[in-house]
């Protein structure tokens, strides 16, 4: 019977969470609700204005309440990407030495690597680190590294292709001894799934992404020391420091505050029940000689893990297990389309054939025994074909 | 249209069948035939999507937006007064009147109507003049039993042939640049066309198989139903099975070999008489004239190739013309792109290619091959997607 894409959205077996997720009920009842109730322009004198504005505020609160921060800025943005871009050109543009040198690694989200690529063609020096075969930057490489020219360092939390959990807290430790300097974490795929082991106020920024944590597309979040001056290179009105000029997008606001404050709430529960199926996923996986494992053993996010059939190329293995409806990624959805080579898994493993055939398998609290089961089947059925 | 020949009646025929089907929704157009000319009333002001429809259609040599009037020549002379006001455009324009008369029931001669013609217009528009030899524009002046037609753009047409005068073929379509190409010059020489596309999917993606619909559904505005029938073969098992079995070299050679034995086996079936493929000759090592000629070897009927003498830039060019270039540019493979050796044999031999495929029960295969095929009528006025469709075609 042919069914239409609509039908099969519904039976689908859904394993890249790390690409983006469905949206929860209550976020999506705020977005609405805010929509509808608090249309008033936050930047407006009136009341239908401060009451919008005394929405956004009370959602710094939240934020700050939730992650424990102590006065933070927090611009809101359109996504990561944005949120990156605004941090990365908001530091180097607002130090005028001479020289400057940003520290960053090799496994970056390209929304980090394509801007240190641009800032390398404006006369920027560039150091990527290197990483460990479980995907961890060297401590001891990053202190060789930075010096009184470097400005930011700019380090993910949690690897989003392998999963690998860089030990921000060291990181902080090092950068904090060079006052000038600010470090930049990109948090995407770790906030709200994973335990942080340092305190959110060592860190000079980091960014954020709604959709990653249950929210809507087309927001996230830049968050820093209030004490920092970033420059701003986009121009109109003064909403957001000058940073993110233009109205705010209250309802996007309201919700990614919603979405960090309930998943944060729900992070232990969620990363205990993530990390059972995990467990299982992975020791029926390391039985099977034909799969090659790409995720590291320690340090890792139970949310993100990655494998290889050597004699599949990985997007002929997406689609083979999209047949039987269960979809998973050959790496970031973004640049899949790109380029063959899976660069963190070939960063840390330096294997070409296990980079091309790497898939990335992403689990959620929504994710069932039953449907790790599904896979594993799958999974053992096509290797043995 | 001028034709010579028994076919004139036949081709014309075809032809206005395919000009009214195309300007259908304009109810109010009036089609008469005037020998090789059709005469169509659309009324004042011509719509303006006419022009384009018309330049869409095989087979017209050229059309003209016409003003018609009674044939006395005073009626005669004011339209063409009132024609010359809206093509001029500016000021200090030559002109030149032509006069042609097949009614001959006017007392003046064409050359005398031709300067009674002018001096009026140069009475009432200022600063006109005239230039027999390098005019800026040629008002024509046709003088007929059924009303004189005035016009001064003879706008060119697709030429070629009426479509499907020239019988059936069929386009196998890898979403590559140069097979749309190749069934657009097919399309204008009067060719009714069908398409074959190769489906390697899980190896290639189903976005492949969407830029084929897509490409097809660009070309299908020059057909007479606006329509091109597709059919996607599953060669998933065919090319795995060649992967397998074949020397690297030959691996090409013998893929092409199967894609032609199936579509020929389409073309009996559908009684088609030719196969038309974006061909080349030395743009890539399966291009060859040996290579040609071992991939002909298995089959009967011909295989047309418009583009074997044409540059890679032209085909280009001409794929920009009719709007599949960028289209044809999306970045997924297909399933000539997803299999490709290092080195294909430039020089693959008949011989050879039997050797290796001997090494597997092809026959099979292609038997499968052709009974899981599937076929979708695509259309020039319909999207149609290949995700909301049932996406893989063979389950």
């Amino acid at each position: 019977m042919k069914m239409t894409f609509r039908q099969r959205w519904d039976i689908v077996i859904y394993f890249d969470y790390a690409a983006t997720s469905p949206v929860d009920e209550d976020v999506m009842d705020a977005y609405v609700q805010t929509t509808k109730e608090l249309w008033g322009n936050t930047s407006s004198l009136h009341r239908f204005g401060l009451r919008s504005n005394e929405r956004l505020h009370q959602c710094y609160k939240e934020i700050h309440r939730a992650l424990n921060l102590e006065n933070r800025k927090i611009i809101f943005t359109s996504g990561s990407t944005e949120a990156n871009n605004l941090g990365f050109f908001g530091v180097v543009n607002a130090s005028n030495a001479r020289r400057k040198n940003i520290i960053t690694t090799k496994i970056e989200h390209p929304a980090v690597l394509e801007i240190c690529r641009h800032l390398e063609e404006t006369g920027v020096s560039l150091t990527y680190l290197s990483v460990d075969e479980s995907g961890r930057i060297n401590l001891a490489e990053l202190e060789n590294a930075i010096d009184k020219d470097t400005v930011l360092v700019s380090v993910m939390w949690v690897n989003n292709i392998i999963g690998t959990i860089e030990p921000i807290g060291e990181i902080a430790k090092i950068v904090k001894k060079h006052p000038k300097c600010k470090l930049l974490v990109d948090a995407v795929q770790g906030l709200t799934k994973v335990e942080p082991d340092f305190d959110w106020n060592d860190i000079d920024m980091f960014t954020l992404s709604s959709h990653k944590i249950y929210g809507p597309k087309g927001t996230g979040a830049l968050i820093y020391r209030a004490d920092i001056d970033l420059s701003h290179h986009l121009f109109g009105s003064k909403q957001q420091y000058g940073i993110k000029p233009g109205t705010v997008d209250l309802p996007g606001a309201v919700a990614t505050t919603m979405a960090i404050t309930k998943y944060t709430n729900l992070l232990r529960e969620h990363h205990a029940f993530v990390m059972e199926k995990y467990m299982f996923l992975r020791s029926e996986l390391e039985k099977n000689p034909k799969i090659w494992i790409n995720s590291p053993k320690m340090n890792f996010s139970p949310f993100i893990f990655n494998i290889s059939i050597p004699t599949i190329k990985g997007e002929v293995l997406v689609r083979t297990l999209e047949d039987q409806d269960i979809m998973v990624s050959t790496g970031a959805a973004c640049s899949s389309k790109e380029k063959r080579l899976e660069k963190t898994v070939f960063e840390t493993t330096s294997d070409e054939q296990r980079a091309m055939t790497s898939i990335r398998i992403s689990l959620s609290h929504h994710t069932t025994m039953e449907e790790v089961e599904k896979l594993l089947s799958a999974l053992s059925a096509i290797t043995k074909g | 249209m001028v034709l010579k020949g028994d076919n004139k009646k036949q081709f014309s025929k075809k032809i206005q069948e395919h000009i009214r089907a195309k300007l259908k929704h304009h109810t109010h157009f009036k089609f008469t035939s005037l020998g090789p000319r059709l005469m169509i009333e659309t009324g004042s002001p011509i719509p303006s999507d006419v022009v384009g429809l018309l330049a869409e259609i095989p087979g017209i040599y050229s059309f003209s937006p016409v003003a018609r009037c009674k044939s006395e020549f005073e009626i005669i002379r004011d339209c063409a007064l009132d024609v010359l006001k809206q093509e001029l455009s500016d000021i200090g324009a030559t002109i030149k009147v032509e006069t042609n008369r097949a009614d001959k029931s006017i007392p003046l001669t064409s050359l005398e109507m031709t300067k009674e013609i002018s001096r009026h217009l140069f009475k009432n528009v200022p600063n006109l003049k005239a230039d027999v030899h390098h005019p800026d524009m040629v008002l024509n002046v046709d003088v007929r039993k059924e009303g004189t037609f005035i016009y001064t753009k003879v706008i060119k047409g697709m030429g070629g042939f009426p479509y499907g005068t020239l019988g059936k073929g069929l386009l196998l379509a890898s979403g590559g640049i140069d097979s749309p190409v190749a069934g657009f010059l097919a399309m204008k020489r009067g060719i009714e066309i069908e398409a074959v596309h190769f489906a390697s999917y899980p190896h290639t993606s189903k976005l492949a198989e969407q830029k084929v619909v897509d490409l097809m559904e660009t070309l299908a505005k020059y057909s007479d139903t606006k329509t091109i029938r597709l059919h996607v073969v599953p060669f998933t098992k065919i090319q795995e099975s060649i992967f397998q079995t074949s020397e690297s070299d030959y691996i090409i050679t013998i893929m092409r070999r199967m894609m032609v034995r199936i579509s020929e086996e389409i073309c009996k079936k559908r009684n088609m008489r030719a196969m038309i493929t974006g061909e080349s000759v030395g743009q890539v090592a399966s291009q060859t004239l040996e290579s040609l000629a071992t991939i002909n070897e298995p089959v009967t009927l011909p295989i047309l190739r418009p583009l074997a003498m044409m540059d890679k830039e032209d085909i280009v060019q001409m794929a920009k013309e009719i709007k599949t270039y960028s289209i044809s540019i999306r970045p997924y493979d297909d399933c000539c792109t997803v299999f490709v050796p290092k080195h294909p044999s430039i020089r693959p031999r008949v011989k050879l290619a039997y050797v290796q495929e001997a090494k597997s029960d092809f026959a099979s295969l292609i038997e499968d091959a052709l009974s899981s095929i599937k076929t979708i009528e695509l259309s020039s006025d319909r999207h149609y997607s290949v995700l909301e469709n049932g996406f893989y075609p063979f389950e």
